[in-house]
């Protein structure tokens, strides 16, 4: 017996809210650890890595609602990870160059956290976005 | 997944689409990191770095639709053929 997807991860806003509001508790959460560390410049890179992070997540869902289906989800999944990559690589390159965040935990620490978390929740509303795609198409092919 | 009607050998699917892949991710990565490092040389951080990642996200982009667009196609064309097959024998 497989279990069905529920219709509302089909649906391109909700995956998008979802991956804001778990992105935005993430933060909340890292919020005292930074300013522990690295005071009111760990919160402030706590911020920049947070949305380094979760711009490439909503672009990455665009590109999966308008171009992905269920049979191309490798591509689908390479596509969002190469987005994010590229996003976070050139965040990093352009705050290195302007040589603002000395410290490991000022900066690097967060974006490495948000990437890795932001990915992982990312993944599973891909997966589960693509689920409920098909198995709407294969309702629509039934009835 | 290959669509049905491609009648091609999957190694010759399978290196263009891996060919495609590496070409997006190579000018995602390769155009920021070049203008990081002529940032360095010539002292204009932040500036070619954005210079950079502006023509790389562009180029990857378009590289990385035109690898998802034609597979689509080609399986909606082929689930369409099949549709009017269908109707046909009806």
């Amino acid at each position: 017996m497989t279990m069905k997807t529920p219709e509302k991860f089909e649906s391109f806003g909700y995956s998008l809210v979802l991956l804001s509001l778990i992105t935005f508790l993430l933060w909340l959460v890292s919020i005292a650890p930074a300013y522990y560390f690295s005071g009111i410049l760990g919160v402030e890179g706590l911020t920049l890595s947070a949305f380094l992070c979760l711009i490439p997540g909503w672009l990455a869902f665009w590109i999966v609602s308008r171009y992905g289906d269920a049979s191309d989800f490798v591509i689908a999944s390479f596509a969002s990870t190469l987005v994010r990559m590229f996003f976070v690589l050139t965040g990093v390159l352009i705050v290195k160059s302007t040589k603002r965040y000395s410290e490991i935990t000022d900066f690097l620490v967060w974006v490495i956290l948000f990437f890795l978390g932001t990915l992982a929740i990312e993944t599973w509303l891909t997966i589960k976005h693509l689920q409920a795609t098909k198995s709407k198409s294969e309702d629509t092919t039934i009835s | 997944m290959r669509p049905p009607e491609d009648k091609r050998p999957p190694m010759v699917v399978a290196s263009q689409v891996l060919n495609e892949a590496t070409s997006a991710a190579i000018s995602m990565a390769l155009f920021p990191l070049a203008g990081y490092w002529l940032d360095g040389m010539w002292k204009t951080a932040p500036w070619l770095t954005i210079l950079g990642a502006i023509i790389g996200f562009s180029v990857g982009l378009k590289l990385l639709i035109n690898l998802g667009r034609p597979r689509k196609q080609k399986a909606q064309r082929a689930a369409k053929e099949k549709e009017s097959a269908e109707n046909n024998k009806e």
